[in-house]
């Protein structure tokens, strides 16, 4: 293990030997890996490499480590963080991404036909030109992208020819730039127009359109760029001495250095009867298209490819990008001969029903995509368990969360059918509500009626109770009234009588009361004369003596009243 | 297989870039990881 430590130890400070001169950190970073300290190195790595994704096999075998417990769970967590497509590479990444991702077109650029022409295009120092003059305009730019331009020109050299190609700029493969990626290839090197001879290239234009079957010009839709106005054509410009042979491949067609000659252009013509047709530009500088290091791949959807070929290596070389000349597009359609020749400057992206490779654009870049994608795709294969269990949960907590929702559903549905019934429970109770008020307020009338009239039939019962009364007082009176006068006339009648008579009234009177009052209002001579009487039969001993001598002590009793009073009466008078 | 083992064949198959070498490194140097050197990775 410790040879192994100490292996990959100089296989880092190899890798980290080239970049010295466009990090100075590098140094620090090697002294501290020599002295078998790594913190500057996680530092590093974490500044200029935090979006680029580990090595897939490298994942799975830290993933088995951490969950067979031997390495912490934070190494489970980096791995994630970064196990996402990026956009922007490493220093020595770009080169073999760019070799991967570009390795059709490349093979296609350098045809067997065209030796001569491109291969001035793949040295290094020009590379390195390109690379400073492309303008980023979408993405921001990264501590990454920044370094990118900076890599040393040793470390390209070490690299085969075709591959260091690649460290062109890398053209950034998010769905949206997709569309502008053909553009790229030629705006990032715009070209010097004015070492253009654009009449030399319309004439070849002229010439070659005349063999140039579209179907309808519809068939071509371009974009220009309003930001990069045409030069006027230099007068002065030099004509090429030489016109090299025309490049003919199956999808690819570049644009070829001609001359005035009409008989060239014809026999050109004529030689590519059976092949595409191809448009041609001269450029003065290096006398042929020989420095242009891009190359277009277009194809109408008539089939006939268009290919353009671009790259001046004094041109690229003092072109410094700005802000100003940032691309803007709109609609343009070829309708003339002068957007034809717009679209040989490389100004103008075809899109629409251009295809490459005998596909449409939007496939071919998606293609293209999906094996530059295939580096990623075994880190992709490979469940992590985590994010499954995640997935499950996350799934569980989804049907959980559903089931909820439906039997808050169900139970709103409820609540509002009791609502529903409660309302009309509620209308219905206030109807019985009114009714009941309104009898009770009928039997609270009725029971005041009721009262009323009790009240009038009692005060009628009593004023019958009264009158009833009434006569009986007066019955009564009468009667008393009437008894008084038979008790006078009963006692005038004893005046009258023997003094048998009067004994026997009297006895059957029955009471001493009654027998008294008769007495008490009797005359003298009649008390006199039936005292005398009741004597003579007091002493008879046959007689009941016991009321004789009951009525003798009344006479004198009330004869000596009567005697008293007589007295008084006298005082008085 | 040996823990040494598949990180000397997943050094020798693998294109590795600085930062997967980095990593490596760093988990050679884990200190559980240096007491298990016998340990089996399944």
């Amino acid at each position: 293990m410790e040879n192994l430590r100490l292996q990959i130890i100089n296989t880092i400070i190899t890798l980290l030997t080239p970049l010295q001169t466009a990090y100075p950190e590098v140094i620090q970073v090697i002294n501290d890996l020599s002295a078998n300290k790594t913190d500057s190195l996680t530092n590093f790595i974490k500044t200029y490499y935090s979006s680029i994704p580990y090595n897939a096999n490298l994942q799975n075998l830290v993933t088995t480590l951490v969950n067979q417990g031997i390495l912490p769970n934070t190494y489970l967590n980096e791995i994630q963080v970064t196990n996402t497509p990026v956009v922007e590479t490493k220093p020595e990444e770009v080169i073999n991404d760019n070799v991967k991702s570009q390795e059709n077109t490349v093979s296609e650029v350098e045809t067997p036909v065209q030796t001569e022409n491109v291969t001035q295009i793949e040295t290094p120092k020009e590379i390195e030109n390109v690379s400073n003059s492309i303008p980023e305009a979408t993405t921001p730019v990264s501590p990454m992208e920044v370094a990118e331009p900076q890599v040393p020109v040793e470390a390209v050299n070490d690299l085969p020819q075709e591959e260091n190609i690649s460290i062109l700029p890398k053209i950034e493969e998010t769905p949206e730039s997709n569309n502008k990626t053909i553009y790229r290839l030629i705006s990032s090197k715009p070209l010097n127009v004015k070492s253009l001879d654009f009449e030399t290239i319309k004439k070849n234009i002229q010439e070659k359109l005349k063999n140039l079957t579209f179907e309808t010009i519809d068939d071509i839709k371009c974009y220009t760029i309003d930001s990069l106005p045409l030069v006027k054509p230099v007068e002065q410009a030099i004509e090429p001495e030489e016109t090299p042979e025309p490049d003919i491949k199956d999808n690819v067609m570049e644009i070829q250095p001609t001359t005035i000659d009409d008989n060239t252009s014809n026999e050109e013509a004529k030689e590519s009867d059976d092949l595409p047709i191809e448009f041609g530009a001269t450029l003065n500088d290096n006398d042929s298209i020989d420095s242009m290091s891009k190359v277009l791949e277009v194809t109408p959807s008539n089939g006939i490819p268009i290919g353009i070929t671009s790259s001046d290596n004094e041109n690229i070389s003092s072109y410094e990008p700005k802000e100003e000349m940032a691309p803007k597009f709109e609609p343009f359609e070829i309708t003339s001969l002068h957007s034809i020749s717009k679209l040989a400057e490389g100004y103008i992206e075809p899109q629409g029903d251009f295809e490459v490779n005998n596909q449409p654009v939007e496939d071919y870049l998606a293609s293209k995509n999906i094996e530059e994608s295939e580096n990623y795709e075994d880190a992709e294969d490979v469940p992590n368990p985590k994010e499954v269990e995640l997935e499950n949960k996350f799934n569980q907590e989804s049907r959980e969360m559903q089931a909820t929702i439906n039997e808050l559903e169900e139970e709103k549905r409820r609540l509002e059918e009791e609502k529903e019934q409660l309302k009309q429970f509620g209308e219905e109770n206030r109807k019985k509500v009114i009714e009941l008020e309104r009898q009770r307020a009928i039997d609270a009338e009725s029971d005041k009626l009721e009262e009323e009239k009790r009240i009038k039939e009692q005060q009628e019962h009593a004023i019958q109770l009264e009158k009833r009364n009434e006569i009986l007082r007066k019955e009564i009176l009468e009667a008393q009234l009437s008894y008084l006068d038979n008790a006078n006339k009963f006692i005038k009648d004893l005046e009258t009588k023997s003094e048998k008579d009067i004994y026997e009234s009297l006895y059957n009177l029955s009471r001493i009361d009654y027998i008294y009052h008769c007495l008490s209002n009797s005359s003298f001579e009649t008390l006199n004369r039936f005292l005398n009487y009741l004597i003579q039969k007091a002493g008879n001993e046959n007689e009941n003596v016991s009321i004789s001598i009951y009525m003798i002590q009344a006479i004198k009793k009330i004869l000596g009243t009567r005697a008293y009073q007589e007295e008084e009466r006298k005082k008085i008078v | 297989m040996k823990l040494d083992d598949m990180l000397l064949n997943l050094i020798g198959t693998e294109q590795l870039n600085l930062k997967d070498l980095a990593l490596i490194l760093e988990i050679i140097n884990n200190t559980n990881v240096v007491k298990t050197d016998e340990v089996e990775v399944i």
